[in-house]
């Protein structure tokens, strides 16, 4: 039916889409280990960054502009970890979540206020977009480039982990909110760098996302973020190379679907329903670690 | 005691006359104004609110389907309800549907419930085991499949895809949804007021309690999820008619925020706060905000800053501040009471009697 | 004497820390047993295990005479499992040579008419509430009371199990006349602990000590036979024990109960138990009269350290 060329075009659409999915699911997966929170503003915070990129780079080059954007992304990051969250840290973890959620509609409702909720054109990045001829396939470059750096930013993040004194704190934290900080560790701080990463790789995501896809709306982040948790959840949430796994089964899988035309639909709906079915047969997801409440 | 019973109960039945009086005079001559779609729409959702709060204020479960339980009582209702000669008309992509019969107007409503009920059986099997957050993503997850399904162009003939479902049964009168919301949130009230409202409640403070003083948590945290999708299906239904018109696309993961946002507005854990929470925020975001979206309201003033989308923008930040500094909504977790008014007022001039005082004593 | 509890071989292994290791105890009737040892002993664990809170990894509870939780490793546990004898509770309990004795064939009967899958692979784990509705009721170590309710409302909540009504008849109110009689007994049981006073105030309002009388009498509710206590006294200052020693003997007096409690407090379980059983690091290592466990030199080595052990 198909030559072997479309399925590698296929699959290569698959691995791209879903190393995207990994550089959010880390942002998810990394504040849910500290803070046991759901960040519902994570998929927002992609967009707005899409949307600095669309204002910024009309004004600046895009040497200038993406730096900037990425500055801007993470002091979002922290900024809505500091208003939204850090108030309610003693509070019951509903509200914090359903602070998730009103920060997550204020930013699609700032950003549809900016912009009037028309679709905006992402700047051409000519080193992204460029068409590469690869053993007869034309393939973007970006849809190389993407994975190669989704892979190098999550070794790097690894090693900062097991290997800084940050990485140990947050490592600590996750472990045990309340012990880390009797033994003196500098909490905000922690979660204000879990913050500041997480920020950080949604931005990178986003202007790889955009510059593949071409343009920014205020709802576009939703989805991907809802996604990206997802693939947090299956790899077993708190674990960053679960995340990075789950996210490229889920872009695969989710090529697949899209290619098929009788089941396209369901291309949004095949990511909940392996949600359910996760969460009721390997609940803590392929590299979790298991948490009881104590009697 | 006796003679606040008797007093209260005057006066609750005064109130309800005067609200009835209004809704009449309502329909009679503002039938088509602004105030009766806020009232009428103000009812739907206080019903969708108040089945949320079910949930989320008095079992501690926190849910986000809540619009794919709406969405599956609106088609249920409208496919059933359209009649048989406009079938060809709605349906004109699958020659008519399969749905040849049309079912009268109330059992309509009725099955609009138990059809999402159904669902939420299935659902809940599974996934009402999972911990809070888990089950928030899981609900979400599963109203958006339900949503993938109904839009699927293989069930066409029996949702018309993602096409317009409308010509079914509507309402004409704005006391309808009223009638319909006051019976669904009284049998709520009353099963809150039951020892299985109190046994949600106490599931809803500790869990392990809860389990170890006897009750069975699959099988009421099961009720409680049925209760609620039941009662959503119905509010769901009436949107439906309120609209005229059904859309699988409408029904998106925002409404179930929207709806969340409103029961904490109101208070988590009050029926009272969310009736009052549905009522403000429906005409806020219908009416009284509306001049936010008008660049020009007053006298051909200019202001800039106020274009469409200033108004939720405006609304999004007043959650916000709600959520971060009113975190007990209106209402917190109490309900209306005319002895609570009393005493409001009682403290009040209490105050003013003290402070009175000491502004004589200096 | 009848036998109202009985906890034969109970092991509890977290991965590879055994919490309880093959426990073997009993409470009859009328009894006032107390379960003693060192913190993280594995008591409250194995007050867990009995009320269904953990399914145990080996092991058999029998409630009344009839068996109620039962467990033996299987798959992956098979190896991993470190107690003492895996082969319990499984077909191969008895060596089939061994069914000639007769003494023998007849305790197996004795066991299949308790539990009628004694001898197969079939297990048994409740969830609590099916264990509570058979009669056994407990207080938790940390305080746990429904925050946000009532002293009496409290109690009337764990009075829901014993409800006839279903979701309908309740939420129409058909049910009237059992809500009154529920609300007098709650109101009767509340004037015996002695917190009528202060019914309709927040739970979580009391003093500390009023928040486990609290505890108990919302266990009461639900018509126990067998109260399960943890640590009722934990944080109490010694006049307040000693209005607690009174209390637990009147529970057994008014309520004919049979008690079985956690506790640190020496006096406490001297005064009233009837019987101690003494865990350590998950292992029984005494049991007997107050008298007798008192002069035991396991249970003072236990709780002072050996010689060896206190050099550094």
């Amino acid at each position: 039916m198909h030559d072997a060329a479309y399925y590698i075009q296929l699959l290569l659409s698959g691995v791209t889409v879903g190393s995207l999915y990994a550089l959010i699911a880390i942002g998810y997966t990394m504040v849910y280990g500290i803070l046991r929170l759901i960040n519902f503003a994570h998929g927002d915070i992609f967009m707005m960054a899409g949307f600095f990129m669309v204002y910024i780079s009309a004004e600046c080059s895009l040497a200038v502009s993406i730096p900037l954007v990425l500055l801007l992304t993470v002091i979002l990051g922290v900024a809505i970890e500091r208003a939204a969250y850090k108030p309610l840290r003693t509070a019951p973890r509903m509200s914090v979540m359903i602070s998730a959620i009103g920060v997550s509609y204020l930013l699609q409702n700032l950003a549809n206020y900016i912009t009037g909720g028309i679709a905006r054109a992402y700047p051409d990045i000519p080193f992204f977009t460029q068409v590469m001829n690869v053993g007869g396939l034309s393939i973007k470059r970006i849809t190389v480039i993407t994975p190669i750096l989704t892979i190098a930013l999550v070794v790097v993040l690894v090693i900062l982990i097991q290997k800084t004194k940050i990485g140990m704190a947050m490592r600590a934290v996750s472990r045990d909110f309340e012990t880390s900080q009797l033994m003196g560790i500098k909490i905000n701080s922690v979660i204000s760098m879990t913050f500041v990463i997480g920020s950080f790789l949604a931005g990178v995501a986003s202007i790889l996302y955009f510059s593949n896809y071409g343009q920014v709306s205020p709802m576009i982040g939703a989805m991907p973020g809802l996604k990206a948790f997802v693939a947090a959840v299956f790899g077993g949430i708190g674990s960053i190379p679960g995340a990075v796994i789950g996210a490229f089964i889920i872009g695969i899988c989710e090529s697949v679907i899209k290619a098929n035309e009788t089941i396209a639909v369901f291309s949004n709906a095949f990511t909940f329903a392996l949600l359910i079915v996760i969460l009721l047969c390997k609940p803590n997801g392929l590299f979790g670690e298991k948490l009881t409440e104590k009697v | 005691m006796k003679n606040n019973k008797k007093r209260n109960l005057l006066l609750s039945l005064i109130l309800a006359a005067i609200c009835i009086a209004f809704l009449l005079y309502v329909d009679k001559f503002q039938h088509y104004s602004m105030l009766a779609t806020v009232l009428k729409k103000g009812a739907i959702y206080s019903l969708v609110a108040v089945s949320l709060n079910l949930l989320n204020g008095f079992t501690g479960l926190f849910s986000l389907g809540q619009a794919g339980f709406m969405m599956i009582g609106a088609y249920t209702y409208s496919i059933l309800t359209i009649p048989v000669a406009d079938r060809a008309g709605v349906y004109q992509y699958f020659d008519g549907g399969i749905v040849q019969f049309c079912v009268p107007m109330i059992v309509g409503l009725i099955l609009a419930g138990i059809v999402p009920a159904i669902f939420a059986w299935l659902i809940g099997l599974p996934v009402l085991k999972l911990k809070s957050d888990y089950l928030a993503i899981a609900t979400l997850g599963f109203a958006e499949i339900m949503r993938a399904i109904i839009q699927w162009k293989q069930v066409g003939p029996l949702t018309n895809a993602s096409n317009l479902l409308k010509k079914f049964a509507n309402f004409d009168s704005i006391l309808f949804p009223f009638i319909v919301s006051a019976i669904c949130i009284g049998f709520i009230v009353l099963l809150i007021n039951s020892t299985y409202g109190r046994a949600f409640k106490a599931i809803r403070d500790d869990e392990i309690a809860a389990e170890a003083m006897g009750i069975n948590l699959a099988k009421h945290k099961m009720q409680a999820f049925l209760i609620s999708s039941f009662f959503a299906g119905i509010g769901g239904a009436l949107l439906a008619m309120f609209q005229s018109s059904v859309q699988a696309s409408t029904f998106t993961s925002t409404m179930t925020y929207e709806i969340l946002l409103i029961v904490v507005i109101g208070g988590i854990g009050s029926i009272t706060g969310s009736i009052i929470g549905s009522f403000l925020y429906i005409a806020c975001s219908e009416w009284w905000l509306r001049f936010l979206d008008d660049p020009a309201p007053y006298l051909h003033v200019n202001i800039s800053f106020m274009r469409p989308g200033f108004r939720m923008l405006v609304f999004s930040v007043v959650i916000m501040i709600v959520v971060l500094f009113f975190r007990k909504g209106i209402m917190g977790d109490r309900e209306f009471s005319w002895d609570g008014i009393f005493n409001f007022f009682k403290k009040l001039c209490k105050k003013k009697d003290k402070s009175a005082k000491e502004v004589a004593s200096k | 004497m009848k036998n109202v509890l009985k906890v034969e071989n109970v092991t509890m292994q977290f991965g590879g820390v055994v919490a309880v290791d093959n426990l073997t105890m009993e409470v009859n009737e009328g009894e006032i047993v107390a379960l003693i040892g060192p913190n993280g002993a594995g008591k409250t664990t194995a007050f867990n295990v009995i009320t269904g809170v953990y399914a145990p990894t080996n092991g058999r509870v029998c409630f009344n005479e009839k068996c109620i939780v039962r467990n033996h490793p299987t798959g992956k546990m098979k190896k991993a499992y470190k107690g003492e004898h895996p082969a319990m509770y499984t077909a191969q309990l008895a060596p089939e040579e061994a069914l000639e004795d007769e003494a023998l064939k007849a305790w197996k009967e004795a066991q299949k008419e308790r539990d009628e899958d004694a001898f197969s692979d079939h297990v048994l784990a409740p969830t609590p509430d099916k264990i509570t509705a058979l009669g056994m009721a407990r207080t938790f170590q940390n305080i746990r009371l429904w925050k946000s309710q009532t002293v009496f409302d409290n109690v009337l909540i764990a009075k829901h199990l014993r409800r006839t009504s279903n979701l309908f008849t309740a939420a129409l109110h058909l049910n009237a006349k059992e809500e009154a009689r529920q609300r007098a007994e709650v109101l009767e049981l509340l004037k015996l602990v002695g917190l009528e006073d202060v019914k309709d105030e927040l739970a979580t309002s009391l003093p500390y000590g009023k928040q486990r009388r609290l505890e108990i009498a919302r266990a009461l509710a639900t018509d126990p036979t067998l109260l399960l206590l943890d640590e009722p006294a934990a944080g109490m200052n010694p006049q307040e024990t000693l209005e607690l020693t009174q209390f637990i003997g009147e529970i057994r007096k008014n309520f004919h109960m049979t008690i079985l409690l956690i506790e640190h407090h020496m006096d406490l379980v001297m005064d009233i138990a009837d019987r101690i059983y003494v865990l350590d690091f998950g292992k029984l290592i005494a049991q007997g009269t107050p008298e007798e466990i008192q002069s035991n030199e396991h249970v003072i080595d236990a709780y002072l350290g050996v010689v060896e052990d206190a050099e550094d």
